[in-house]
């Protein structure tokens, strides 16, 4: 015999089940909850080799500082809120902090305001200093209160270039300051657009306009070639290339002398690729931290409630050949019990 | 405007055809239907609690998909002033504060400049609800921060960061004002325009350059103050720029005040040597923004989906009812 009066029993149990859900979606407070959220300072490099046009943007070549911006935009709509964002911008051999961070949700009209603003206009000089820029943010980032990640955005071109042996060492505590060097730019070097104080491009930066060899083997050459000076350092271990090939006008990025700088501070090193890869950097586990965030979970009572309605409107398959011959008993659909007080 | 925060859910509405297609109330067998009698009371009560149903599951999903209200920016007139905080951030401005010193427990120290401009603007900005406040560094050359904007949170953390680190190059006050006319230019006047430099001075502006200055002031209609932060051994700015100095003055402070003084536009100049001067700065700025400014406030979207959630709760305690009327049997 079948038992319809289950089925019935069902429905009316999927159905207030439904009630239960949606009425927890309708009435239950806001939760809080515990989630990782993201306290970041990003430290963007203006310097001119990053006029370098080496990305492309739908299908345009852009340039590495505009393919920056547009990715931190992008990353801005998928940090959670609650995280927090501020800016900084490196040029010369330091960087500089324009807004210590601030939440994203609330301020995101600002934030991608203040990230658009970014300009290689607002370089106060033209050097190009990375590892005392990267040094500097550091300090920079210790000094903040709420001691934020640091994410910073480069392409590893030193101008002028620097000695290998004479290179700045990192004298900080190494690992004190969590974050990301982001390596920008294509591995093929090329040449660096000339930008003016008016953000116009003038050609193209030429070999004899740059300083093609660093500061001390500049003023250390002997008389005779391949003449040694008597040093007074043990060498450091280097991934520079040697600065003496006259191809310091051409720029590509320098991704073992990142990855070297990155392991000396602690910090650690990716390479941006697509627009999605920095998202994925700064909000990725290694820079989280837990917070107590209000969080809208209505959609998981609202699912729940959404998946018993429509359970309970799947229609019932009767198997009516098991039963026998079903045109001797009709099937009855939908009688109200109160239908019979009418009778 | 209406939105969806995931319009990907609603991908699901055809879910809520599902009742009306095809009834999935539970049957009940009879011998012979014949027997029955038609009831039209019923067969209207399956209509509605179909559509009931059809409604139900529409809803929540509907629901699920976040539906959010996106509120046209509302153009409303309030008190308040547009002001472009111009802050020196030249190496001068590292050292000492000629001002009151500190006091601490081994005695007076002097902060420098850049840190007392920092606290003096912290609590400007503070003290200014209502304004639109934006803000531009500058040294050998200007650096746009934040744009006019009336969210304090970001002002703050502009304001913050300008005290971080070193001054960093020379002082070039013209570049500076134009950048922060910059903001002014190419939007409607709405209210109280000020610019609030904050400086040490020690900066000329090349005649070129003043004259651009001038000339945008002028038209934008801007009112320029100096919160002035007196050198370590500087005279300080004249009482009365009229008198008692020649053009050969060589403080440079003073040929910038005669410069402003002679712009033919609202000045004022503060000497922060005190919290009287910053609050008579305050309270000029109070002066100048009870004039109505007129603002558009951007609303944030509100998030709507409790509405759908209501109807379809409705809908599921109607369909619960009409659940427990149905009958199992007929005896």
């Amino acid at each position: 015999m079948p038992r319809p009066a289950s089925r019935l029993t069902l429905q009316r149990l999927l159905l207030a089940l439904a009630c239960l859900a949606l009425s927890m979606a309708v009435f239950a407070p806001p939760i809080k909850l515990d989630r990782s959220v993201f306290d970041l300072l990003v430290a963007v490099d203006i310097t001119q080799s990053m006029n370098v046009r080496d990305y492309r943007l739908a299908g345009e070549p852009v340039t590495r500082l505009a393919f920056v911006k547009h990715a931190l935009r992008e990353a801005l709509f998928e940090l959670p809120c609650g995280s927090k964002l501020g800016l900084a911008i490196f040029t010369e051999y330091r960087t500089l902090v324009l807004l210590t961070p601030v939440e994203v949700c609330r301020n995101q009209a600002e934030l991608a305001d203040a990230v658009q603003g970014l300009s290689g206009q607002m370089a106060w000089a033209g050097d190009s200093e990375i590892a005392k820029g990267l040094f500097s943010a550091v300090q920079g980032v210790r000094d903040l209160s709420d001691r934020p990640a640091l994410v910073f955005i480069t392409d590893g071109h030193e101008a002028p270039p620097v000695n290998a042996r004479y290179r700045l060492i990192f004298e900080g505590q190494r690992g004190e300051v969590r974050g990301v060097i982001m390596g920008t730019g294509g591995l093929m070097p090329q040449p660096i657009p000339k930008v003016g104080p008016d953000g116009k491009e003038h050609g193209f930066w030429r070999a004899d306009e740059v300083i093609q060899t660093d500061l001390y083997t500049r003023g250390r050459g002997g008389s005779v070639a391949n003449e040694q000076m008597v040093e007074t350092r043990p060498a450091l271990p280097s991934q520079l290339a040697p600065p003496t090939q006259k191809r310091e006008h051409f720029s590509a990025l320098h991704e073992d002398y990142l990855r070297q700088l990155a392991s000396e501070t602690g910090l650690s090193y990716r390479r941006l690729t697509d627009v999605a890869s920095l998202a994925d950097a700064l909000s990725g586990a290694p820079l989280a931290r837990r917070a107590t965030v209000q969080t809208d979970l209505r959609w998981v009572a609202g699912s729940l409630g959404l998946l018993a309605l429509v359970t309970g409107n799947i229609p019932a398959r009767q198997n009516r050949q098991r039963h026998g011959n079903p045109q001797g008993r009709t099937r009855m659909r939908r009688r109200w019990s109160f239908a019979s007080w009418h009778q | 405007m209406f939105g969806f925060a995931h319009p990907w859910v609603l991908a699901a509405l055809p879910l809520s055809l599902l009742p009306l297609w095809r009834s999935a109330a539970a049957t009940s067998w009879y011998s012979w239907v014949g027997i029955l009698p038609r009831d039209s009371l019923s067969d209207g009560l399956a209509s509605i609690l179909r559509v009931l149903n059809a409604v139900a599951v529409g809803a929540t999903i509907i629901a699920l998909a976040a539906p959010f209200r996106t509120h046209a920016p509302l153009e409303r007139v309030g008190q308040g002033a547009e002001i472009v905080v111009l802050l020196d951030r030249s190496r001068s401005m590292d050292q000492a504060y000629a001002g009151s010193p500190t006091s601490t427990w081994w005695g007076p120290s002097r902060d420098t400049k850049a840190k007392v401009a920092q606290r003096l603007l912290a609590q400007f900005a503070a003290n200014r609800g209502h304004d639109r406040i934006g803000m531009v560094l500058f040294s050998t050359l200007p650096i746009r921060v934040v744009d006019l904007t009336p969210r304090p949170e970001v002002v703050q953390a502009a304001i913050r960061a300008g005290g971080l680190g070193h001054g960093l190059a020379e002082t070039d006050a013209g570049s500076g004002l134009l950048a922060a006319l910059s903001y002014f230019e190419n939007r409607p006047y709405t209210g109280a325009r000020i610019i609030l430099l904050v400086s040490d001075g020690g900066s000329d502006i090349d005649f070129e350059t003043g004259r651009r200055v001038q000339d945008l002031m002028k038209r934008e209609r801007v009112a320029l103050y100096w919160l002035y932060l007196r050198s370590y051994g500087s005279p300080g700015l004249l009482r009365d720029p009229g008198i008692g100095s020649t053009p050969t003055d060589s403080v440079p402070e003073h040929a910038l005040q005669r410069y402003f003084e002679g712009m033919g536009t609202p000045f004022r100049a503060y000497e922060a040597e005190n919290p009287e001067a910053l609050k008579r700065a305050i309270d000029d700025v109070n002066r100048l923004a009870n004039l109505p400014i007129r603002y558009i406030e951007v609303i944030p979207r509100s998030d709507r989906s409790s509405t759908p959630y209501v109807l379809a709760l409705l809908c599921s305690l109607a369909l619960l009812v009409g659940k427990y009327l149905e009958s199992e049997r007929w005896a």
